[in-house]
């Protein structure tokens, strides 16, 4: 009898045994759990790349691509290629909105843009919160990992300030930033307000700042080294931060920092143009640009030249330069070679007729999506000096760019800041600035060539220099503020 | 038939050993061993009498008035046989003992002594009212213990002692049987018939939970229980759950899928919420099925594309009861309210349904066997346009759309005609069991082939199920298996796709003609060139081990298993159309068209759960409680696989996936050569432990009080919140005990009860609390892996409560009549439901335990005995329940719809089975377009769509029923004739149909469409029309309330003639034959007619038509 007592003790106790070990532990199959994925250097690296595959994605989507340049008036529509409306030059609906000024919150045309960045950013704080859970990980590849997830936390966040926050150079009260988000989704869902902009930018700064001292020099991934980020596009990046905040002492020397560092140099002016375009590598000045996703096959999955390629008379992309664009280089301006010229067929008056429409060959063949190169660096350098008054020195680094271009030096000081916002436009044309840098300088918007929208013009201030955080957002989190006008 | 019948029976030892083993099992072992070991110093009688009987199975019979166990035996009494330990005793006693056969018979001296004893050898055999022998029955004489028990053909024999043997009276007995007193008279053999107990509620027996046992009248939870006898199991169905529509109060059997598929259980309404869109991955609303303690996998999808259920290419989902055989069923107990289901916890929210498998019963071996045959037919079928018809509707869309008409030809194809014929239903079924003092057995096995109507398509299933049992005083062991094999051929996908009827099926050479429509092939062909077999191997076993350590203290640990192995295999040839895939593959060199394809999708999986408890069971005077109390585990680990190939040199033929084989392109890095096959593979395990406790107390039989309580901890949810308690209270109080009731004499039983409790449902899908990655594998950024974030964690999600509460009176008046009446109200609290979140937080939705809901109604069930002769029985038995559901909070969320396909929205106030929509008003007379009302305003459809989104939607009905429930009546006939019919109604609710054979009429050139488009708008001035002007302009609203139908219907779904040959057992070797006509799925009629010429509900209702099938068979055991 005693014996039977002992087996059952046995029998219960070894069933509350498994119940205490891991028997509750169920992992799922091909997709994987956060916590596993974040346990082992592979996963993390893994989960790193994943991050610059989305922040590629992110940011060379159509909408938001061409939102800078086609708001300022760099561009215009192709006609439709073929089909039924061959020849017919809309404006693609995905944009309608954004373009005619009158985005929706409702369903804004920049709402994936906004959704997707917030996933990043969620993506970089997992990695920040898990630095220490994969034993395997060194201490140098946690710093890396470290400093290029706060980097990018960092200028996600700034390119969401871009898009929707007002400048503070006019507007002299507390204007809204964003919601900073600095933690991934746990406990409790969270219902944050947006930050001053102030604040905001104290936080991107905090945050490019922090990831500059962790840079260990050493890369983590494989593929070419521009294709990631390091110390110097970090600076450089802050380095633009700074001129958007309009902190211009601190603009000029992160822009001097990157201007002495003698590993990357302008590209010269005999290099200029075979260099952008060269199909495969980037411009040699580049800073950063990001790769392309491969298919399993190797093939690519997708690039700008959807946005802004011609491929072939039946495939090219909506967006050609708008006459307004040509206009600005001058016939010794070697930049105004950088167009394709293509004869397309546009319908006039029920009749196929051929007009001249300019690609721009920077980004044709198989480009990455470029993010920053050391031309900006100049011109921002530029625009800080000038703002400081330190005129001369401005001249200098304006002239480098203008002279680079096949330009007379410029040797007045009257217009010089007009020069500077011009000189952006011409050189940094498709790269997404225009619309920003008016914004920033408060210039007002004039579109003329090929514009088709209700309005063409919009006056600084303006509430629609921002665009409508998307409305179920505010729907949903009371603690959203819209921005004013939507 | 009765020479193979014979050929059986000479062949049933031969039977045994193939299916049991068994023979080696001598049938009266018990009665032969003689030795024991016993060693007593002046014990008692009654100590004396135990120890015999736990060493040996001789039981004693003695007239306690006579005889005093107390009484002791001053000796000590050593021995190794009973014959000496009897001797021994005897030799100390007054008493003397009487051994025949396995009894001993104590008597007192003054019996043998009293000088005018007589003695006379009485024999015969008790049977009972079918002349069935009954084992076990006992023979005694009146008022004392002294008697014999039957053996096991029921036959017995004995010496009679008595005083006046011709005025003794002897009490016969049996368990279920109104108990019989005779005189002996004269008489020495005695064939003793008895009958069914009339009162049966005081012998149901219900298993409860947890293998627990209880009387009916005991139970004080609401449980309704279906017996092997009350279980129409000659319907022409494969599974069990399609045989109890309408038979058990509140309990919704929804059957719209084919033979094999899934069949809706709603147990007291729906337990979740109805996910708005995906509906494949909500949250589990079925009930848990325990099959002989082994907990049922349900077959679901999970979170991967490949496997998630839906779309074409993903594997078909079986119904898990086909691996049970109805015939092998002895009841099936289905628990609704919180003291019934309580101790199941977590799992218990949608109800628990118990089956227990049939057992061996005491005697000698027995063989059942029955045949069935039975032909059945496609009914309620969708009219469509004939060919002219079709011709003038796809004339006025050509003409209004592209301004060009076509000439009609001659083709007049009916499709639906070509792809249905009469389908053959077959059903075997042979089992043998037995039972001796100790073993017991059982083996059965069903053979089951359907050849559906639609042509091609059929089902055949091999259902075994083995029971073996050892009981022993203190040990018993019980070992269940039912291995299973399923065959689903289910080639005929395209039966009701709504071809169009001027294609002809054949060509000029009278081969399968192509039919050139995009995605379509020519059906017919589809169905004799294709393949889709589906192969499933189960096994569901459980073994359970019992001790009793201490009479009242008994503990068990069962281990049960269900393993399914299933392999769906289909390929496409490419001698139809839906081989001929698009593109092109080059192999050696040569180009060929990318044609035939394989899919085979696998699903592996095993779920295993091993419970341990102890179960106390102790009465002291009117005092009785027994307490349960277990541990539990369970895991549950399924594998997918998914291969895929496309594109085969010779398509025409079957080819393996790994002959999709292309040439790799030499320019690039990558290996191209398999490109055209596609593997994917996917696991989802989830794992349990659990600690259940189950108390019961009674006082004098008259009140009863149940608690139960229960923890569960799953790997299904966050860390934070993987453990849920729950339990339940039940009380019930049988008033007719008392004393004010008893002299009624009307009233025999009455009984209030009422219950509340917790449950929960875990059974949300694998994961979800977890938050996930998705990888790629050389596909990222600079062709590395990569991961993203793809599920949002929520740590905090967990299970869903159910607080149920339930109250009910049981009534049984004028010995006739048995009533109960329930009132029950679930209220649901943390329902699951998926909603948007801010995106700031980086997802754009998260699982909340956000909504909360609650399902209330009665149940009302009689069954009236209304004629109880010996020439005629009728026997009435009714049910009808309530359901009311209503969404009443969704914590911090707003309402939500879903697509309007679906015409479902989450919303406060209403219920989740209502239906959303758009309320159409009817035709425009001048433009032909649809015209709907929104708060009493009157729009063109087009014009309300571009003022109204969702939001404006109305509920325009409710899936959900204003009552339901079924009834059966049974007729038997002292000649042997019985007549059962069954059926299930529904009143109110009602029914969206697809609106795409109704009205989309962009489809006409490649599509057919029902008879009713027939009456499209004509001209201006046609205020007849029913739907609108054939035009590819009319905004497309499929919950526009046109398509609403009535849905309250009676239906009769079984209709069962049986009769009892009359037979001599003495003269043919057979105990029993029947024979029976079957009629299931009899007849059906719905309150919403169908229109002269017209589809109505009745056509639309059924995606799958419904199969009428007519059998014959006949049923014996020998």
């Amino acid at each position: 009898m005693k014996t039977i007592y002992i087996k059952i003790t046995f029998l219960f106790s070894s069933m509350l045994f498994l119940s205490c070990s891991d028997f509750l532990d169920q992992e799922p199959g091909t997709q994987i759990s956060i916590n596993e994925q974040l346990a082992t250097r592979t996963g993390m690296l893994e989960a790193v790349t994943g991050i610059y595959s989305n922040l590629e994605e992110v940011i060379r989507l159509e909408n938001y691509t061409v939102y800078a340049d086609l708001q300022g008036g760099n561009l215009k529509f192709t006609p439709t290629p073929s089909g039924s409306n061959s020849g017919l030059i809309t404006v693609p609906s995905a944009i309608e909105n954004i373009y005619n000024f009158n985005d929706l919150a409702l369903e804004s045309n920049l709402e994936n843009f906004y959704d997707n960045v917030y996933q990043i950013i969620n993506a970089t704080n997992l990695l920040l919160e898990n630095l220490n859970s994969p034993a395997d990980l060194s201490a140098q590849e946690r710093d890396e990992i470290e400093a290029q997830m706060l980097t990018i936390r960092a200028f996600s966040h700034f390119i969401l300030t871009q898009v929707y926050a007002q400048d503070s150079a006019l507007v002299d009260n507390e204007t809204p930033g964003i919601v900073y988000k600095t933690n991934s989704l746990q406990d409790e869902l969270q219902f944050l307000p947006r930050l001053s902009l102030s604040e905001t930018y104290t936080h991107i700064i905090s945050d490019f700042t922090a990831a500059l001292e962790l840079y260990t020099g050493d890369q983590l991934l494989e593929g070419p080294s521009y294709s990631y980020f390091d110390e110097i596009n970090t600076l450089a990046l802050l380095a633009r931060v700074h001129q958007s905040n309009q902190n211009w002492e601190q603009a000029l020397i992160t822009a001097k920092l990157i201007i002495s560092n003698t590993t990357v140099e302008l590209t010269s002016q005999e290099n200029y143009i075979d260099s952008w375009e060269e199909p495969t590598a980037p411009i040699s000045e580049t800073l950063l640009e990001l790769s392309l996703a491969r298919t399993a096959e190797g093939l690519l999955s997708g690039s700008i030249v959807s946005t802004f390629g011609y491929t072939s008379a039946t495939t090219y992309g909506d967006y050609a330069a708008s006459q307004d664009l040509l206009d600005l280089y001058a016939a010794n301006d070697i930049r105004g070679q950088l167009f394709l010229e293509r004869q397309l067929p546009v319908l006039e008056n029920d009749q196929l007729v051929t007009k001249a429409f300019y690609f721009t060959s920077k980004f044709q063949d198989q480009p990455g999506t470029p993010v920053i190169r050391l031309s900006e660096v100049y011109l921002i350098a530029a625009e800080a000096a000038y703002e400081l008054g330190e005129t001369t020195r401005a001249l200098n680094y304006l002239n480098t760019i203008k002279e680079r271009a096949g330009l007379n030096a410029l040797t007045e000081t009257e217009n010089l800041e007009d020069e500077i916002f011009i000189e952006r436009r011409r050189e940094l044309a498709f790269e997404r600035h225009l619309f920003f840098d008016s914004k920033r300088t408060g210039r007002g918007i004039k579109r003329n060539d090929g514009c088709l929208a209700t309005t063409c013009t919009l006056d600084y201030p303006s509430n629609y220099f921002v665009l409508p955080i998307p409305q179920k957002n505010l729907n949903l989190n009371e603690n959203l503020i819209q921005n004013e006008g939507y | 038939m009765f020479q193979l019948l014979r050929a059986l029976k000479l062949h049933s030892t031969l039977l045994i050993l193939i299916f049991l083993n068994l023979t080696l099992i001598p049938e009266k072992l018990s009665a032969q061993k003689n030795e024991i070991q016993i060693n007593l110093n002046e014990p008692t009688l009654s100590q004396f009498i135990n120890e015999i009987e736990s060493q040996t199975s001789y039981s004693f019979i003695y007239n306690s008035r006579k005889v005093d166990n107390a009484t002791i035996i001053k000796a000590n009494i050593k021995a190794v046989s009973v014959r000496d330990a009897l001797a021994q005793a005897s030799a100390h006693l007054s008493y003397s003992f009487n051994v025949q056969q396995d009894q001993i018979i104590i008597l007192s001296q003054d019996e043998q002594t009293s000088g005018t004893i007589e003695s006379r050898l009485i024999r015969g055999k008790v049977t009972d009212a079918t002349g069935l022998g009954l084992p076990g029955a006992t023979i005694t004489i009146k008022n004392t213990k002294q008697g014999v028990m039957t053996d096991a053909e029921g036959n017995f024999s004995t010496n009679l002692n008595a005083v006046n043997i011709s005025n003794t009276q002897l009490e016969v007995k049996f368990l279920g049987m109104e108990p019989q007193t005779l005189i002996v008279g004269n008489q020495s053999v005695f064939n003793i018939k008895m009958q069914e107990a009339q009162n049966e509620l005081e012998q149901v027996i219900i298993t409860s939970s947890y293998g627990t046992k209880k009387l009916k009248e005991e139970v004080v939870g609401s449980i309704v229980t279906i017996t092997d006898k009350d279980i129409p199991t000659q319907q022409a169905s494969e599974s069990v759950d399609k045989m109890l529509e309408g038979q058990l109060a509140g309990v919704i059997v929804e059957n719209t899928t084919g033979v094999g598929g899934p069949v809706k259980i709603n147990i007291r309404g729906q337990g979740s919420l109805s996910p708005l869109n995906n509906t494949v991955l909500g949250t589990s609303t079925q009930p848990l099925i325990i099959v002989d303690g082994v907990i049922m996998t349900e077959q679901t999808g999970i979170d991967n594309s490949f496997f998630d259920g839906s779309g074409n290419l993903v594997e078909t989902f079986n119904n898990p009861l086909s691996q049970i055989s109805p015939d092998d069923i002895e009841s099936i107990n289905v628990l609704k309210d919180a003291a019934a289901v309580g101790v199941y916890g977590a799992d218990g929210a949608n109800g628990v349904i118990l089956i227990t498998t049939k057992k061996g019963r005491k005697g000698s071996t027995r063989f059942n066997f029955s045949s069935q045959l039975g032909i059945s037919e496609a009914i309620n079928q969708i009219k469509y346009l004939n060919g002219s018809q079709y011709t003038q509707v796809r004339n006025e869309y050509l003409k209004n759309t592209s301004g060009t008409t076509v000439p009609q030809n001659e083709v007049n194809t009916d499709w639906f005609d070509l792809l249905n014929s009469t389908g053959v239903y077959k059903k075997y079924n042979f089992s043998a069991s037995g039972a001796t003092q100790k073993f017991n057995y059982r083996a059965s096995v069903t053979y089951l082939d359907i050849d559906e109507p639609q042509v091609g398509n059929g089902a055949r299933q091999i259902n075994t199920n083995f029971n073996v049992g050892y009981k022993a005083e203190k040990l018993s062991l019980n070992l269940s298996l039912s291995p299973s094999y399923i065959q689903n051929t289910q080639p005929n996908i395209y039966f009701n796709y709504a071809f169009p009827p001027n294609l002809s099926p054949y060509d000029e050479n009278g081969d399968y003609a192509l039919l050139g429509l995009n995605g379509f092939p020519n059906p017919l062909a589809a169905a004799n060139q294709n393949l889709n077999e589906t192969n499933t191997y189960g096994v569901l076993g459980s073994f359970n081990v019992e001790y009793k350590l201490l009479p009242e203290l008994k503990v068990s640990s069962l281990f049960g298993i269900d393993y399914k192995d299933k392999e769906q295999d289909r390929y496409f040839s490419a001698v139809n159309e839906s081989g001929r895939l698009n593109g092109s593959f080059i192999l050696d060199g040569i180009e060929y068209p990318r044609w035939g394809r394989r899919l085979i999708n696998e699903r592996n999986s095993t779920r295993w759960n091993w419970q341990t408890q102890a179960f106390f069971e102790k009465r002291l005077g009117e005092h009785s409680v027994d307490l349960l109390a277990g541990i539990e585990l369970s895991e549950e680990k399924t594998d997918f696989a998914y291969a895929s190939g496309a594109g085969f040199v010779n398509p025409e033929i079957l080819n393996p996936v790994s002959a999709a084989l292309q040439d790799d392109d030499p320019a690039t890095e990558a290996n191209e050569r398999f490109n055209n096959q596609t593997y994917a593979i996917d696991i989802n395990n989830n794992s349990r432990v659990s600690a259940y406790s189950q108390f019961n107390y009674n006082y004098a039989g008259k009140y009863f009080l149940l608690a139960n309580f229960r923890r569960d901890e799953s790997s299904v949810f966050g860390t934070d919140s993987n453990v849920a308690y729950n339990g339940g209270l039940g009380i019930s109080w049988i008033l007719s005990k008392e004393n004010f009731l008893s002299d009624s004499n009307w009233l025999d039983f009455l009984k209030l009860k009422a219950s509340y409790g917790t449950t929960g449902n875990s059974r949300i899908g694998s994961y979800r609390a977890l938050g996930l990655y998705t990888r790629g594998i050389n596909n990222g950024y600079n062709g590395l892996n990569e991961a993203f974030p793809s599920a949002a964690p929520n740590p905090n999600l967990s299970w869903e409560k159910n607080n149920k509460f339930n109250a009910g009176v049981e009534i049984n008046v004028f010995k006739k009549l048995q009533l109960s009446v329930e009132y029950y109200y679930d209220d649901l609290k943390d329902l699951i439901t998926s909603r948007d979140i801010p995106t700031e937080n980086g997802f754009g939705n998260l699982q909340l335990n956000a909504a909360e809901m609650y399902n209330k109604g009665f149940e009302f069930s009689a069954t009236m005995n209304w004629i109880e002769s010996k020439a005629f029985k009728w026997k009435t038995s009714f049910n009808l329940a309530t359901l009311e559901n209503k969404v009443t909070n969704l914590i911090g969320l707003g309402s939500d719809y879903s697509t309007a396909a679906n015409a479902l929205a989450q919303k406060i106030g209403y219920s989740t089975s209502a239906i959303w929509g758009i309320n159409w008003v009817g035709i425009d007379p001048a433009t032909g377009r649809d015209l709907v009302s929104n708060n009493g305003e009157i729009y063109d459809l087009a014009t309300y769509r571009q003022l109204y989104d969702q939001d404006a939607w109305e509920v325009i009905g409710n899936n959900q029923p204003d009552y339901y429930g079924g009834f059966s009546n049974t007729f038997h006939f002292g000649f042997g004739l019985s007549l059962n019919v069954r059926g299930s109604y529904q009143v109110g609710g009602e029914e969206l149909v697809d609106y795409q054979l109704i009205s989309q009429y962009n489809f006409i050139n490649s599509r057919n469409l029902s008879v009713n488009a027939i009456d499209y708008w004509k001209g201006p001035g046609d205020a007849e029309a029913q739907l609108p002007v054939v035009s590819n302009t009319n905004p497309i609203a499929p919950n526009l309330s046109r398509y609403l139908y009535d849905a309250t219907f009676i239906k009769i779904s079984n209709i069962n003639l049986s009769y009892r040959v009359p037979i001599n057992p003495q003269k043919v070797f057979l105990d029993d034959l029947n024979v029976f006509v079957d009629i299931s799925n009899a007849a059906y009629w719905y309150r919403d007619k169908s229109p002269e010429g017209r589809n109505g509900l009745r056509e639309f209702k059924f995606i799958y038509p419904q199969a009428r099938t007519i059998s014959l068979g006949l049923k014996t055991s020998f």
